[in-house]
């Protein structure tokens, strides 16, 4: 057995956009774990329309990093753990090393991840449209000055070891690469067993932080290994962490890196935990298991509902940071990715705005909108208890069926939408793509309201705020930087562990 | 050990389905269901007379978990009563939209039946509710772990929404119960889906064991026929049906041809509950067609656009009307009144869906038509006509035979049936299929001797001599197998590999190669020569080892 790691979780959001890469080699047998897109070269490119100096970005059709797993050859499967792990995927299917992979992914995380490659795609167009085609030959920032200012200016974005790699740098995927992947994609339900090449059994469950995320178990003859990407205990949207169903697997490869940006102290007791292990024989025990009580007793500490009493309270306190602005005449803009908070913010929202019967408007303007939103009321077996339990009331699972036949609430594809002029009417309330503020209708509203003292921006911490609103200076808008829960907190780790007693962990 | 299956309700009959399986020392309660038919004892199953059977001192201790398999009231009529009444508080299992959909299903029958005579065995709608909370949705396909031994996981069934066929397994002993089930799709719901499973018994349904239905289409244009001819004669059209499921797809059917045709004449729901039901329709579309779930953010096939708003009074209004009135089979309720009042007129017409269970009006109006039927204490002229929908959301007989070849079990059960057919059935099923075949009747268990399978591990010679074999044999193929405790793969193909099976006392079984069986014995090799007459060398040499052995051995040729 041999585990490589491919890329380490990037960007902001505790690696919720762009989780970390695995490849997995056991009993000869290639899998690759997550292949997300690393958009973090996105950020040295000027939005489209230009307007003013650019903040001295470059101008031209962005690049994006092509996944490591490239240069790994070919993989006999995919285990995808949530739809941002498998946007990186249409750069490789087409290769010749994956004409027979497998991508096994749940089914609502693949209904998800579709039209979130649709949508990249789409939203790239505009810089076609802009510039004319990328072609293939390497575009003139990449030899002059301005290749060494992109490296300078985000030093984040370039990963180590890279720099001279530019061949790396390649354009994005077209919707034929998007629809020759999901031709591979096998869709499973939490606890689904699939048998895989006649011996291995691979099943996804939940992993409680978005709808249809997932850890993997693979069970190979030798050994039973648990592939646990992030994960939260109790959600607020998607169906709660199963991690009884990962007990007394013998190794957890644990990816959950969100916690590496909690303090140090926490990080230490991570450290810890983590054993070497390279090609060692599984048959070995190096840890006794104790089948102690003591386990269950560390059950109730880690699945507590602080974690989502403060996901809560930081999502109301952002609410009333909006309520704060719109109050006063100004609109707000939300570039934020990520579907749960989405959907609880336009609960919270609108909650805050009927009792304070302030009439405000909100849009949700994405290409992808009414597809998702009509299906997260469709898919009461992958939500939270409490959602569940409004299947059974026979009440809609998400807020924003009630708000879309009450008014209050708009989906338009585009800006420039039919009916979109006719609703429009400011302060407003809009959520929008893209976080990397460099695609989709974020860039055009913000540079309308940028100069608005009024306005309010919200944006996830750890995308590197500075340099991604560079091309919209100078700002009068203010900004809202905001975290939200995005795995498991340090300090539940260690109890974690001991309830599942793997005999090795590897992180 | 053996698999015992107690047919508990369904036995050669159609109603309060409950099937009892005892496997691997685990005892599974699949569907819970009453008898619409009978308003007395045998409304439900006898489950007093089971437990005095069982000699356990409550169904708690009896029963490790009970799985529903649908809404219909012949399969989950009787929960509330065995939760509540009975006092079962162990694990309830059924699928979300089951789960969802079964209050409605259950209170409006509550509600039919309240005040009948001879139910004083009801349970109150605070009793459904109760009993509700107890239960545990589980998805399709996902393994659910009822207890450390047993495993439980629900395949597509069809039939209705959530209709679940249900998979159990403990230990090597497996089985299939499959409730009601369509291997055909119709309008919403696609047909029943499940894996090559290794079963010992299968428990199938088996309402249309002997009848192979033709052309769904060709069905659908006559009832449509029938229909429209009613009303465009001043007729009024009443379809008795339960208010989910049934409804559902003729009121798709319906709606569309009314679109097509440009009808103008109302359709109504009796009950409020299509605006409900649609809210719940919507939800649940995930379990509905593929067709239905690629389309639904377009439209949602569930926004019927001619239903109309009803009122009871409505029944008395003059001019052509549709209307759906609940409960189905016309055992009570909405759909009694309304036939009562239009039976009488040759304009009108009364459209079955489905089976009817015996003993209920609709029973009676299906086996030939009657002039007169009494009810109670009323009499009803019945002079106008009836047309039976010649298209149910139950597999027809090839559907069975061909569900039934394709799982290939060693052992099928038929429930959910009426005798005659069945016993048809079941000389199908043993001659053309070769699986030994059984119909019980109510409160008659069958045992089904099940096969153990050992597990024991290998020595890494004997391995890589087979491997070595396999491999000279089949260069093609990949992936072989060392390493401890997965043997079956090995020489299951063309090539036998050829050991000793060692089984010592107080260790797990092994199988080894001659040459190691000397050298754990402690032992020289003998040789023995033979003269070539003799036939018996085999049965020879294991003697010849036999007699090799240490005492506490025993050893088997493989
Ligand atoms: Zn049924």
């Amino acid at each position: 057995m041999k585990l490589t790691c491919l890329s380490a979780a990037a960007g902001g959001g505790g690696g919720y956009h762009s989780p970390a890469s695995h490849l997995l080699e056991l009993e000869g047998v290639r899998f690759l774990l997550d292949c997300p897109i690393d958009l973090s070269a996105l950020a040295a490119f000027a939005p489209v329309p230009l307007a003013g100096d650019a903040g001295g970005l470059i101008r031209a059709v962005p690049r994006y990093w092509l996944p490591a797993a490239v240069k790994e050859g070919g993989v006999d499967a995919v285990l995808v753990s949530s739809a941002t792990g498998m946007l990186g995927l249409p750069f490789l299917t087409g290769l010749p090393g994956f004409t027979n992979t497998k991508v096994y992914v749940t089914e609502v995380a693949a209904r998800i991840g579709k039209p979130m490659m649709e949508e990249l795609v789409e939203m790239h167009r505009e810089f076609v449209r802009y510039y004319g085609p990328d072609t293939d030959a390497s575009p003139k920032w990449m030899e002059g000055e301005e290749l060494n200012e992109l490296m300078s200016m985000s030093q984040k974005a370039v990963i180590e070891g890279r720099e001279n790699d530019l061949t790396s740098l390649v354009p994005l995927y077209s919707p034929g690469n998007v629809e020759e992947c999901m031709h591979k994609v096998q869709s499973v339900k939490y606890g689904e067993e699939v048998c895989f090449n006649g011996i291995f059994m691979l099943k996804a469950s939940s992993s409680g932080l978005e709808l249809g995320n997932s850890t993997w178990t693979i069970q190979s003859p030798r050994a039973s290994i648990t592939y646990l990407p992030s994960s939260v205990f109790v959600s607020a949207h998607a169906l709660d962490f199963d991690y009884s169903s990962l007990k007394e697997n013998d190794v957890i490869l644990f990816s959950d890196f969100s916690s590496l940006n909690d303090t140090d102290e926490d990080n230490e007791k991570l450290n810890e935990h983590s054993m070497d292990e390279t090609d060692s024989s599984l048959c070995r025990y190096s840890v006794f298991r104790d089948d102690g009580a003591d386990a269950d007793e560390r059950v109730p500490f880690v699945c507590n509902n602080d974690d989502i009493t403060e996901e809560i309270e930081r999502i109301s306190f952002i609410c009333s940071c909006i309520f704060g602005a719109v109050k006063s005449g100004g609109s707000v803009l939300i570039p934020i990715g990520r579907l749960g908070v989405i959907l609880l913010l336009l609960e919270l929202i609108s909650e805050m705005l009927h009792s304070s019967s302030l009439k405000v408007p909100i849009f949700v303007i994405s290409e992808t909108a009414e597809e998702i939103f009509a299906f997260t009321n469709t898919l009461p077996e992958w939500l939270c208890k409490s959602r569940q339990e409004k299947l059974f009331a026979g009440e809609a699972l998400f807020g924003h069926v009630e708000l879309l036949k009450e008014g209050k609430l708009f989906l338009f594809p585009h800006l420039h939408s039919k009916g979109l002029l006719a609703a429009w009417k400011e302060p407003c309330i809009v959520l929008c793509p893209h976080w990397s503020l460099r695609l989709g209708p974020a860039v055009h509203l913000l540079r309308r309201w940028h100069a608005d003292k009024r306005c309010l921006l919200v944006v996830e911490q750890g995308n590197g705020a500075e340099l991604s609103l560079k091309p919209f200076m100078p700002l009068a808008i203010q900004v809202l930087e905001c975290s939200f829960l995005s795995g498991v907190r340090a300090g539940k780790i260690d109890p974690l562990l001991g309830v599942l007693k793997p005999k090795f962990v590897m992180v | 050990m053996a698999i015992e299956c107690l047919v508990l309700g369904a036995g050669q009959e159609v109603g309060k389905s409950c099937v009892v399986v005892t496997i691997g020392g685990k005892r599974v309660m699949f569907d819970c269901g009453m008898h619409m038919g009978y308003h007395d004892d045998r409304h439900y199953p006898d489950f007093a007379r089971a437990l005095a059977a069982w000699g356990a001192p409550d169904f708690t201790t009896a029963i490790s978990c009970v799985v529903i398999t649908h809404f219909h009231m012949d399969h989950i009529g009787a929960l509330p009563y065995f939760t509540e009444v009975c006092g079962y508080h162990g694990p309830i299992y059924m699928t979300y939209p089951t789960k969802a959909l079964a209050p409605f299903m259950l209170e409006d029958y509550r509600k039919v039946t309240m005040g009948q005579r001879g139910e004083e065995k009801q349970y109150s709608y605070e009793d459904i509710l109760r009993c509700m909370k107890k239960v545990t949705p589980m998805d399709l396909k996902q393994t659910v772990q009822v207890d450390k031994d047993l495993v439980i996981r629900a395949y597509y069934a069809g039939h209705v929404i959530g209709a679940a066929m249900i998979y159990a397994k403990v230990g090597d002993a497996a089985m299939v119960y499959t409730g009601d089930y369509n291997m055909t799709p119709d309008r919403h719901l696609g047909a029943a889906q499940i894996d090559r499973l290794k079963l010992d018994v299968l428990i199938t349904e088996s309402t249309y064991a002997k009848s192979i239905r033709d052309s769904k289409p060709a069905r659908e244009r006559e009832f449509l026929k029938a229909v429209h001819k009613c009303v465009s004669g001043g007729g009024k059209v009443l379809i008795p049906t339960f208010a989910l499921g049934r409804a559902q797809e003729l009121c798709m059917l319906l709606d569309d041809y009314w679109e097509r045709m440009g009808l103008k004449v109302p359709i109504y729901f009796s009950a409020g509950l299509t605006i409900q039901a649609n809210v719940y329709y919507k939800m649940l579309i995930g379990w509905t067609s593929q067709k239905i779930k690629d389309s639904h953010t377009v439209h949602n096939p569930f926004d019927f656009k001619h239903v109309c708003h009803f009122e009871r009074s409505f029944i008395n209004n003059p001019g052509p009307c549709v209307l759906f009135a609940t409960p189905g089979m016309i055992t009570g309720g909405f759909s009694l009144e309304a036939f009562k009042k239009w039976a009488p007129s040759e304009k009108n017409l009364v459209t079955l869906p489905g089976y009817c269970v015996s003993g209920t009006i609709g029973h009676k109006l299906m086996c030939g038509k009657p002039t007169r039927v009494d009810y109670e204490d009323t009499h009803i002229d019945v002079r106008c006509q009836i047309h039976q929908l010649a298209f149910s959301p139950h597999t027809d007989s090839k559907g069975i035979m061909d569900l039934t070849e394709f799982l290939s079990p060693k052992n099928v059960i038929l429930v959910h049936g009426e005798k005659p057919q069945m016993a048809f059935l079941k000389e199908r099923i043993e001659s053309e299929l070769g699986m030994p075949c059984y119909y019980p009747g109510n409160n008659e268990s069958v045992s089904i001797p099940t096969t153990q399978n050992l597990k024991m591990s290998a020595t890494e010679r004997f391995i890589t001599g087979c491997a070595v074999e396999q491999g000279k044999r089949s260069l093609h193929k990949r992936n072989l197998i060392y390493g401890t405790g997965l043997s079956e793969e090995i020489g299951s193909d063309e090539a036998a590999g050829e050991g000793v099976l060692l089984m010592q006392k107080h260790k797990s079984p092994k199988i080894l190669c001659e040459d190691e069986l000397l050298e754990v014995l402690g032992m020289g090799r003998h040789l023995v020569q033979f003269e070539p007459m003799v036939s018996r060398i085999v049965a020879a040499v294991e003697s010849e080892l036999q007699r090799a052995k240490a005492a506490d051995l025993d050893n088997d040729g493989k």
